[in-house]
């Protein structure tokens, strides 16, 4: 290019540098679209892929139903092409947080699977290390890996991940009807950190065979938790899996191979290891039978002594204070009793005394009676002596009175013989004394004498002496017998007292015996008084004792009343939970024996699932759809904005060379060819599209991606997506820019460079004035107000004005459109499912139950517990639970609830099923099953058809009987009878909806929920309105898409809009000049440049709503959740807003202009036209 | 007091690095009713006199007054109402609104005043009455100077200010447009000053302005203005 040509290519920039840039800003506006939307699929997918191979992603999963041995595993290992394998734990149960229930975002209680984490290689890995064993390897985002064995990590999903799981939260695990720390450790968790992994992509996390069937959530767990001998599954990576691109078929033919073979030996695998399990087993299930039936007595024995400890108390709590009251007055009644026994017994005491007393008196006197005859047995022995004295003195002296007697008379005879005859000798007279037997003194001394005599006298000598012996003797004789007489007297005295003596004894002897008496009586006496004193003694302790026994008793009682009337209120109750628990737990013990009995039963059809990747990860072949989806969109999108930029380029370069018309001239009559003329428009066109697409490549990049992926990860839990800045969509959108606005540029100056030089030069001639359309109708042209009708003719002769503001305020407001209705198309969805007056779902409560009952079985008691709550007003029972339905015209799998009301006829009190099409209010039909429109739609299924669902393996074909209006979620409606038919049982209804009487507050809700959960029997109490914050998520989450999407669209009405109106102020720049000279206002100024602004705006707005509808249905596709039916209306105040917004952007434009216009000088319209 | 007065008015312009001074020191007076010509060579200043009557452009120093009111230190507003009621403008190059006809270009300056005539018969007395529908660029050079001249008397204006009213035009028709310039300052008493480098038209005038760099060289009052058809250049 000729220097002085390019200078003023550069000098030109610098002055319309308005211009300029609103081609740069336009062009990159356009090839950011471009570039950032065909960036985003490759980019989607690069993001997958690197993340597969970050994550060491499975290639092949083994789900056995019978569990994998380390047997298994080494067999396996030796296939070739198999490089690595690793057994895989996990258990699910349900899920508590912070000691709270959690329902899930459907309002079924949360389902948890536990994952096993190796920590060390966790660690390992997050240390750089790649260690291939290590399969499927969580990433940490936040927080650290668990260091201890009750410490787990958790993703953080927006649609399934419970607010709740926070690091530092306490995660509870608990088994379904069983006791899950059989199968782990630990049952507590700190959450330590966030992870994402590839096992669980997308929001929904698949099947469970607990609950609903849904599983809610998982969280990783240090594997040395579980206690399992065998794996759950086994993950397998194959030899050279990286080379092939996730999701190409090559990868699938890579794969398909291996998942045969594995599947081909896995009969003998199984066989292997079902042999004895099944031995196990039996001995389990046989060992659980006992234990059952251990249990049930045991329970059965708890249960009665229960219900009489509940008896007692209430009974207490009711009868006690009668009964305490009798109490007392039976003791008062002891008390006054034993008082009045004391005394009796003191009375009898006092007379038993008087009694002791007399007979001590009778005793003292038998005693003195004793004691004054006590000398009468010496006084008769004395007696008895002295009588024998007198008697002996009485002998003595009779014998001496005979002997003198007989001495006197022999001493007579000898004296009378001497007298007569004195002649007898001595002899004679001494033979006489001595004839006479007289022994004696007298004897002996009258011998002597006599003989001494006769010697000497004789007789007279001998009378002589005789005569005075015999008087002497005489008077012996005399004195003796005077002696007798006094002896025999005394004898006589002596024997009188001796009698008295005797008499005397023998009183004595009475006297003894009385005392003797007397003593026994006295002795008789003291024992009765003492043993009285005793009994007064004995008898107040006992009756203290007794009293004191019954004060105890009545304490005692008293307490225990008092406790029992604490208790008395709660007592049923927890009498009741203590039975449910212990129900529970026969039940658990019975599910268990079930769970084994099953199990060993269903050794028999063990079975191993071959997974790849489509079901292995959950997620994976959603996402490539996404991917896809967004691939298809960006086919579409970007070649808006390159029409609106080739236009505004077109614009734009039109007036630059209409500006420089007369240089255009001179150049040409310098002698110029035309290709260095129109260079300087091209290098002009090229410099703004170059640098536009540039900055348009690395913005569309950057952003695109990451705004689009961030609308999706409401869905899937993926790494940032990774900004590739592609090559390819680089040079098409640059090259595509460029041709763009160059040919643009060409085209603008091509009919300048045609015509010839000295025209050139010239000024042109005034543009045409042409009579529009409209003015074809005089009488509604005339109606128009003047400056109405020259607004209209200006904005409709420029045509090439017209389309470019018309269709770049039609793509703002299409965009707008599309913005708004996609958080209406979400909200409306959530309006008629859950808010309208004639949503579809008008239950107000879902009680989730611990457990299932056949309410013709056994009576449902939570059933019960719900409708006694004052809040409620009415309640149905129901069975839910999660299948994956099917149908033979679609290959999509759909998570789908089958719903079974207890009552057919009071369905539509919690659920409005209507015809989705015609409106119309079904009733559970009786020939099969009513499902949801979505879930028809995505089947492709109708009226007369069939979606199959799978129990057990076994597929069960459910007619479709009609189809219903639903927004959220998939549901197959049936009657209770269609499904004992189908299905061959009757449903175990496991969830109870509920209807407020009357408006309740939210506390209300939260006291009535607490109140709920506190029994045993209901696990979780979800809210209709809990539902809303799940879609304050969805809609939080797509508020970036919508955000960029207002911004793109605004960005397109500033870009265009005010890329017109600059150029045509500058067109128009001397009729603006003479208006104000001809004393317009700077209002009627703006007014009358700027009603065409608003003219063009009101007809773009007015087709972009429109077209906006189209652009809502394309973005809607795009952005749609599965368990989500999108309204597909945009809403009144969507359009209504969007017209206004455009308006406003319209009026901003105008604005910023008006600054412009103010400073348009008047001299301006002195000058000629050039 | 005479209707215009300029007193000692000044108007510099900075020019990149240039100060240039427009008018220096401008004084005189027009009186009302009179046909006023500003005659000089280009550069000489009589534009920027006119735009400073005009109400286009502020003097930096100096009085100007119209019917006794100064309008050199008006505000903005003040400016506008003086061009809107006061000054009927009448450019060289038409400066007709190419997208709207003839009618609705004079229609366009009728509804500002409240005191405007009707615009066809203001189009009727310029000769226009039957192309009233017409669009500028059916309308040749004079006819569309008729169709200004229609336009800035629409409004009924105290001056009519023509910059060059013939500048574009050929002989013949720029004596029209004189001639009718000339009609009208007779008929409705309107005050109209003209500025021209044509010194020919001189004589038309009752009063004539010469400029020269910015200064007014010489201010002629002529009791006899000769009939434009007599002139000749």
């Amino acid at each position: 290019m000729n220097n002085s040509l390019f200078k003023d290519t550069v000098r030109t920039i610098s002055r319309t540098s308005s211009r300029f840039f609103s081609i740069v800003a336009i062009v990159a506006l356009g090839i950011s679209f471009f570039a950032g939307m065909n960036a985003t699929a490759p980019d989607m997918l690069d993001t997958a892929e690197k993340y597969y191979i970050d994550s060491n992603a499975t290639d092949l999963r083994i789900i056995s139903t019978a569990g994998l041995t380390d047997d298994d595993i080494e067999v396996l290992k030796t296939i070739q092409g198999i490089e690595q394998i690793s057994g895989e734990k996990y258990v699910d149960g349900k899920i508590k947080v912070n000691g709270e229930n959690l329902s899930d975002i459907d309002g079924s209680q949360l389902t948890v699977r536990v994952m096993g984490l190796d920590t060390k290689k966790a660690i390992a890995a997050e240390n750089g290390e790649d260690d291939r064993t290590y399969i499927n390897r969580p990433q940490l985002i936040a927080g650290n890996w668990p260091t201890a064995e009750n410490q787990c990590v958790v993703d953080q999903s927006t649609l399934s991940t419970p607010e709740e799981f926070q690091i530092g939260s306490v995660i509870t695990v608990e088994g379904e009807n069983a006791d899950i720390s059989v199968s782990l450790k630990n049952t507590e968790y700190v959450i330590t950190g966030i992870i994402r992994t590839p096992v669980f992509m997308s929001y929904e996390r698949g099947a469970t065979s607990i609950g609903t069937g849904k599983l809610g959530t998982f969280i990783y767990a240090p594997a040395e938790n579980f206690t399992a001998d065998y794996y759950s599954s086994a993950l397998i990576k194959l030899a050279g899996s990286a080379d092939h691109d996730p999701y190409s078929e090559e990868y699938d033919k890579f794969v398909a191979p291996y998942t045969e073979f594995i599947g081909s030996i896995a009969d003998e695998r199984l066989a292997s290891r079902v042999e004895p399990l099944k031995a196990e087993y039996s001995r389990k299930v046989a060992d659980g039978e006992k234990e059952y039936a251990e249990t049930k007595v045991a329970v059965e024995k708890q249960i009665a002594e229960g219900e009489q400890q509940v008896e007692t108390i209430l009974d207490m709590a009711q009868n006690g204070d009668a009964k305490l009251a009798e109490y007392k007055a039976q003791y008062n009644e002891k008390a006054t009793e034993a008082g009045n026994a004391i005394d009796e017994n003191k009375l009898e005491h006092s007379e038993q005394y008087a009694k002791w007393e007399e007979k001590r008196n009778e005793y003292n006197e038998a005693k003195a009676l004793v004691e004054k005859y006590s000398t009468a047995e010496t006084d008769y022995k004395n007696a008895v002596t002295q009588y024998n004295v007198a008697k002996t003195q009485v002998t003595t002296f009779s014998a001496t009175v005979s002997y003198l007697e007989n001495l006197v008379a022999t001493t007579r005879s000898a004296v009378d013989q001497l007298d007569q005859s004195q002649s007898n000798s001595v002899g004679d007279i001494i033979n006489r004394f001595e004839t006479s037997g007289l022994v004696g003194a007298e004897v002996d001394e009258i011998m002597a004498q006599i003989n001494s005599l006769t010697a000497v006298g004789t007789a007279e000598e001998m009378a002589a002496y005789l005569e005075p012996q015999l008087q002497t003797l005489e008077e012996k004789l005399a004195a003796t017998k005077a002696d007798l007489a006094q002896a025999n007297t005394e004898l006589a005295d002596k024997k009188a007292e001796l009698d008295e003596a005797a008499k005397l004894v023998e009183k004595l002897k009475e006297v003894k015996a009385s005392l003797a008496g007397a003593e026994e009586e006295l002795a008789a006496a003291e024992k009765e008084l003492t043993s009285a004193g005793y009994d007064i003694q004995l008898g107040e302790l006992e009756v203290l004792s007794q009293l004191s026994d019954l004060k105890n008793q009545i304490t005692n009682y008293e307490t225990n009343l008092q406790l029992a009337k604490a208790k008395a209120p709660t007592v049923q109750q927890e009498f009741e939970e203590a039975k449910a628990q212990a129900l529970s737990k026969l039940e658990s013990a019975k599910t268990r024996l079930q769970d084994a009995n099953n199990f060993l039963l269903g050794l028999d059809d063990a079975k191993w699932y071959v997974q790849d990747r489509d079901e292995a990860l959950t997620g994976y072949a959603e996402y490539k759809a996404m991917a896809d989806r967004t691939r298809a969109l960006s086919l579409i999108f970007p070649w808006f904005f390159f029409i609106v930029a080739a236009l505004v380029c077109l614009n734009t370069m039109s007036r630059m060379v209409e500006d420089e018309r007369t240089q255009l001239g001179t150049l040409k009559a310098l002698g110029f060819t035309e290709k260095e003329i129109v260079k300087k428009y091209i290098v002009y066109a090229f410099i703004a599209s170059f640098f536009g697409s540039i900055a348009g490549t690395f913005l569309g990049f950057a952003v695109f991606p990451t705004a689009i992926t961030s609308a999706f990860s409401i869905m899937f839990d993926m790494p940032p997506v990774i900004i590739k800045y592609q090559l390819k969509y680089a040079v098409i959108g640059i090259l595509l820019s460029i041709l763009t606005t160059v040919g643009a540029s060409y085209f603008a100056s091509r009919a300048s460079l045609r015509t010839p030089a000295s025209a050139l030069m010239r000024p042109k001639a005034p543009k045409i004035g042409k009579r529009i359309f409209l003015e074809k109708f005089p009488k509604l042209w005339s109606k128009l107000s003047f400056t109405t009708k020259v607004t209209m003719r200006n904005v409709f002769r420029n045509k090439k004005r017209f389309v470019m503001a018309v269709i770049g305020v039609m793509g703002c407001t299409s965009l707008l459109v599309a913005s708004f209705g996609l958080n209406n198309s979400i909200e409306t969805a959530f309006d008629k499912q859950f808010t309208n007056e004639d949503s579809v779902v008008c239950y107000d409560m879902q009680v989730i139950l611990n457990g299932s009952f056949d309410p013709t079985i056994t009576e449902c008691k939570p059933l019960t517990i719900v409708n006694e709550q004052s809040e409620v007003g009415t309640s149905m029972l129901n069975y839910m639970k999660v299948y994956n339905s099917t149908s033979a015209f679609s290959d999509e799998k759909m998570e789908t609830y089958l719903f079974v009301p207890e009552d057919s006829n009071a369905v539509s009190d919690y659920i409005r099923l209507r015809d989705s099409k015609t409106g119309e209010s079904l009733i559970l039909p009786s020939n099969g099953a009513v499902i949801t429109q979505k879930l028809a739609k995505k089947l492709n299924v109708g009226v007369g058809d069939s979606v199959t669902i799978k129990l057990d393996d076994r597929p069960v074909n459910i007619p479709v009987a009609a189809i219903a209006e639903n927004y959220t979620f998939h549901y197959l409606f049936m009657s209770k009878e269609v499904y004992a038919s189908l299905f061959g049982s009757n449903p175990r209804y496991n969830y109870i909806m509920a209807n407020f009487a009357t408006n309740i507050s939210d506390q209300q809700k939260a006291e009535l929920s607490a109140r709920l959960i506190d029994n045993y029997e209901i696990s979780s109490v979800a809210f209709s309105t809990d539902v809303q914050t799940m879609f304050e998520n969805v809609l939080n989450s797509l508020n970036f898409i919508s955000l960029i999407m207002m911004i793109c669209a605004a960005l397109l009405a500033f870009i265009v809009l005010y890329n017109l109106s600059t150029i045509n102020i500058h067109e128009r720049i001397k009729e603006i000049a003479t208006i104000k000279v001809l004393g317009f206002t700077k209002a009627e100024t703006s007014a009358y440049i700027f009603r065409e602004n608003l003219m063009l705006t009101v007809i773009g707005t007015f087709i972009g709503l429109f077209t906006g509808i189209g652009l809502h249905r394309m973005v809607i596709a795009v952005s749609e959740v599965d368990v989500i039916m999108f309204g597909r209306s945009i809403g009144v105040m969507g359009f209504i807003l969007s017209a206004v917004l455009s308006v406003g952007f319209s009026l901003i434009v105008n604005l910023v202009l008006k600054r412009t216009l103010n400073r348009v000088n008047m001299v301006e319209s002195l000058k000629s036209i050039e | 007091m005479s209707f215009i007065e300029f007193e000692s008015v000044h108007k510099r312009y900075q020019s990149g690095e240039v100060m240039i001074t427009a008018a220096d020191g401008v004084s005189f007076s027009i009186e009302k009713g009179e046909f006023c010509l500003i005659v000089g060579a280009s550069g000489a200043g009589k534009s920027t006199v006119l735009n400073m009557l005009g109400g286009l452009d502020a003097c930096n120093d100096g009085k100007i007054r119209v019917a006794g009111r100064l309008i050199n230190n008006l505000d903005e507003n003040a400016l506008i109402e003086y061009r809107r009621y006061d000054v009927g403008f009448v450019f060289q190059f038409y400066n007709l609104i190419p997208n709207l006809t003839a009618l609705e270009n004079v229609e366009l300056a009728s509804q500002l005043s409240k005191k405007s005539f009707d615009p066809k018969v203001m189009l009727k007395k310029v000769g226009l009455a039957d192309r009233m529908d017409n669009f500028p660029s059916q309308l040749s050079g004079g006819e569309q100077q008729r169709v200004s001249i229609a336009r800035a008397l629409a409004k009924n204006p105290k001056i009519l200010l023509c910059d060059e009213p013939t500048g574009a035009l050929d002989y013949k028709t720029g004596k029209q447009i004189l001639k009718l310039l000339r009609k009208t300052c007779r008929e409705t008493g309107t005050t109209v000053v003209v500025i021209t480098h044509n010194q020919a038209l001189a004589d038309m005038a009752d009063r004539i302005i010469t400029m020269r760099s910015g200064k007014v060289i010489q201010i002629a009052v002529n009791d006899r203005p000769v009939p434009v058809d007599l002139l000749e250049w």
